[in-house]
């Protein structure tokens, strides 16, 4: 009896209700990487400035902008048997917006895109010169519901596509090979790897960032990094060198790890950092602000020149003294280069304003970028070497 | 009454009230307090806390100087037939309106994030039906219900947190008290909203076994609920800054799913916080779904709270379809907020303690 009464219940909602968003997985391309250059009509857009808002045919101006890459894993090649050894494909278009191009790939292809996966966003310095392209594309990332927030960013000198095409000898596919290449070298503090949820946010409330920025190595045809692309209010300011990233790392008090080497009698000694610690101190008035940033080092010894002992105090002291001086030096020079030339204020000067003065930061928000060009920035750098290795 | 049962225990009013708070509104309150007051949202969300137990503690007063009747027998007892006809059916408006803008919300996050081509219509029919089941369950259903989602909500939830501290810069947090009056003001406000949902203690109070701890068990819980919204709001503007929190409609939705774990060996937190979505939604519906349709039956004199539920389902989907788009959702919830909200936090507690108090004086007890 109940029976009759469950079964045209059950079967009723299994056949009257429909599924609207049934996508079988095979039928879905899983983009890795998105590579965004710049099109052909990028630089001429007067034409487009004309067109009035309200007009119709708008769809016509198919105004080639942006160059658009997506890289995708082959999953057709994996099934069962053959495990994990796909290779990655591309597929490039030429759109006037981000959205543009997502349906314009989909009508390239059998299959539709999904851009929740994607590991790896490659930007061409094209892009960076052009503010107003890059706000509508940092706006579509923004706004993308789905888009995985956490894929890393990086700045690529020339043809985007050539990166995306790139086969690495160590790694399956150029996501894995990059990511792996900014891990270590996150490892020894140089270029650290910048998420597309770390530059939203950056721009959002400092107004600038670096990303890293790979280039290709002309003779070994290998992909490197090469620095990082330092962009303020979305315009590209200019690169910094990996040796002066490390620099800027460690005013910013980020750095854990890496190596630092002087010269001492023709030769090299090489400490290893292990702990840093940098206190800011704000003096002077709404007028001419003054920063006093101190940044202690410790580490250890690690290599320096048979025959010579460095196990006194008298010894290390003056290998340390060595450290600070040149390090101190470096940084002050790093600092000015940001303050006077880039205009850009990597170091997060702001944020200590806002966040510790908020009664200074209150007078002088609205000229901040003033006031940080006329600011006087003193690095003070300290290092202790706190261990010798295991032998004098 | 047929269903004067005292069946509520401890555990029951506790978890009836935290779930009936805390709904999709925590997915935006980061957001809300962000632009109102920056980075002194947590310190607002303190205040508003308090501001809603004393709100909260009247209503136990008002309950308990009646010796646990329902909120409509108390009001017709102390303000007559009419008027308490008229408080009755604002109230319920009130939840009606709550309700279907949370429906609105809730659709559209829902069909941004996981059903893309589902249609507003058919997800809205399947929310109400589901609510509409539970509640002709009755009361005893509905606490039992509200008991068993406090475990599957928080556990996660509070679990998924803990892994978003990671790659978060707590002086983010800083500075401190940097606000006019006026902005403090209007983030109390929208704070003390985001509370609104605490009058289902007019609904379960009746019904509990021991009187003794309730005055304990409403302190707990809106404890619970502060420290549960403060947690986010620190979080969220750990990961995001205050800047960038502005910006994002649903910042909590945003942080779970950039949480990133070393190694990962969980990837793509969408399915958990769609999952947690339907369920902190769900609770907030059908708690107030089944108030109003309480007030609706006793108003009516109807016989049967499943008669009243049945005529609200038009009213809740016709209301959730009327904003245009999400957008208007909000600002439609803002212009009512602050009438409902003194209303039902201030004024019914407050008349109906005066005039019960004016009463009794009267009658020389």
């Amino acid at each position: 009896m109940k029976l009759k009464k469950v079964l045209p219940v059950v079967l009723c909602s299994l056949l009257l209700t429909g599924c609207w968003d049934k996508i079988e997985i095979d039928r879905k391309i899983f983009i890795s990487i998105i590579g965004i250059d710049l099109g052909k009509d990028a630089i001429n857009d007067k034409d487009i400035k004309k067109v009035k808002s309200n007009e119709p045919f708008q769809e016509r101006i198919s105004n080639k902008k942006l160059s658009i890459t997506y890289g995708f894993p082959d999953i057709s090649a994996l099934g069962p048997g053959n495990t994990g050894n796909t290779q990655d494909k591309y597929l490039s278009v030429d759109a006037a917006s981000m959205e543009d191009s997502v349906l314009k790939v989909t009508g390239k292809s059998s299959r539709t895109i999904h851009l929740g996966q994607t590991k790896l966003l490659i930007i061409n310095t094209g892009i960076l010169e052009q503010p107003e392209i890059f706000k509508e594309i940092l706006d579509y990332l923004e706004r993308h519901p789905n888009l995985n927030k956490m894929m890393q960013v990086v700045v690529a000198d020339g043809n985007v596509e050539n990166y995306v095409k790139y086969k690495p000898s160590m790694e399956k596919s150029i996501e894995n090979y990059l990511s792996g290449l900014m891990e270590s070298s996150k490892r020894n503090a140089t270029v650290q790897p910048v998420t597309l949820n770390d530059m939203i946010v950056r721009l959002d409330q400092v107004g600038n960032i670096i990303i890293p920025k790979i280039g290709i190595d002309k003779e070994k045809k290998d992909i490197i990094l090469s620095g990082v692309a330092v962009i303020k209010n979305f315009k590209l300011k200019g690169y910094l060198t990996p040796i002066e990233v490390a620099d800027l790392e460690l005013i910013k008090g980020k750095v854990n790890g890496g190596k630092r080497v002087i010269y001492k009698d023709g030769h090299p000694v090489d400490i290893n950092i292990e702990d840093i610690e940098r206190k800011v101190k704000l003096g002077g008035d709404k007028n001419k602000l003054q920063f006093n940033i101190k940044i202690r080092m410790e580490g250890q010894l690690r290599e320096f020149y048979k025959g010579k002992e460095v196990f006194s105090k008298t010894e290390l002291n003056s290998l340390e003294n060595n450290f600070s001086e040149s390090i101190t030096e470096e940084c002050n020079i790093i600092v000015k280069m940001l303050q006077k030339e880039f205009d850009a204020d990597s170091i997060g000067l702001k944020q200590y304003v806002e966040k510790y003065k908020p009664s200074l930061w209150n007078e002088i928000k609205n000229n901040w970028d003033e006031a940080y060009k006329n600011a006087d920035i003193n690095v003070n750098v300290q290092v202790k070497i706190r261990r010798v290795g295991v032998t004098k | 009454m047929n269903e004067k049962l005292e069946f509520v225990g401890k555990y029951g009013l506790f978890s009836t009230i935290v779930v009936t708070v805390i709904g999709v509104g925590v997915f935006s309150y980061p957001n809300v307090m962000a632009s109102d007051v920056g980075t002194d949202g947590w310190l607002v969300t303190i205040v508003a806390g308090f501001i809603c137990f004393m709100s909260l503690y009247l209503m136990y007063k008002v309950v308990d100087k009646n010796g646990y009747i329902t909120l409509y027998e108390i009001m017709e007892n102390t303000v007559g037939k009419l008027l308490s006809k008229i408080l009755a059916l604002i109230l319920a408006g009130y939840f009606i309106i709550e309700v279907s803008i949370g429906m609105r919300i809730f659709v559209e996050v829902i069909k941004m994030y996981l059903l893309e081509q589902t249609p507003t219509e058919f997800i809205l029919v399947v929310m109400i039906f589901t609510g509409l089941y539970l509640v002709r369950g009755e009361i005893t259903a509905l606490v039992k219900f509200n008991e068993i989602s406090f475990v599957i909500m928080f556990v996660p939830i509070i679990i998924v947190l803990v892994f978003s501290t990671r790659g978060g810069d707590i002086s983010n947090v800083l500075p401190i008290l940097q606000h006019s009056p006026k902005e403090y003001f209007s983030g109390l406000i929208d704070s003390a909203y985001s509370f609104a949902g605490f009058e289902i203690a007019f609904l379960i109070l009746p019904f509990m076994k021991e009187k003794k701890i309730i005055k304990k068990t409403i302190m707990e819980s809106m404890i619970f609920i502060t420290i549960f919204y403060i947690l986010v709001v620190i979080l969220c503007l750990m990961f995001f800054t205050k800047d960038h929190t502005r910006d994002l409609l649903w910042p909590t939705i945003t942080l779970i799913r950039a949480i990133v774990i070393p190694g990962s060996f969980i990837e793509r937190w969408e399915g958990i916080v769609m999952t947690l979505w339907v369920l902190f939604y769900f609770t907030t519906f059908v708690n107030f779904y089944y108030f109003s349709g309480e007030l609706v039956k006793k108003a009516f004199r109807l016989n049967d709270i499943k008669i009243s539920s049945l005529i609200l389902v038009p009213i809740i989907y016709l209301t959730a379809l009327y904003p245009q788009n999400i957008a208007e959702v909000y600002s439609m919830s803002k212009k009512s907020t602050p009438f409902f909200i003194t209303f039902s936090f201030i004024f019914i507690p407050v008349i109906l303690l005066i005039i019960k108090g004016n009463r009794k004086k009267g009658e020389g007890m």
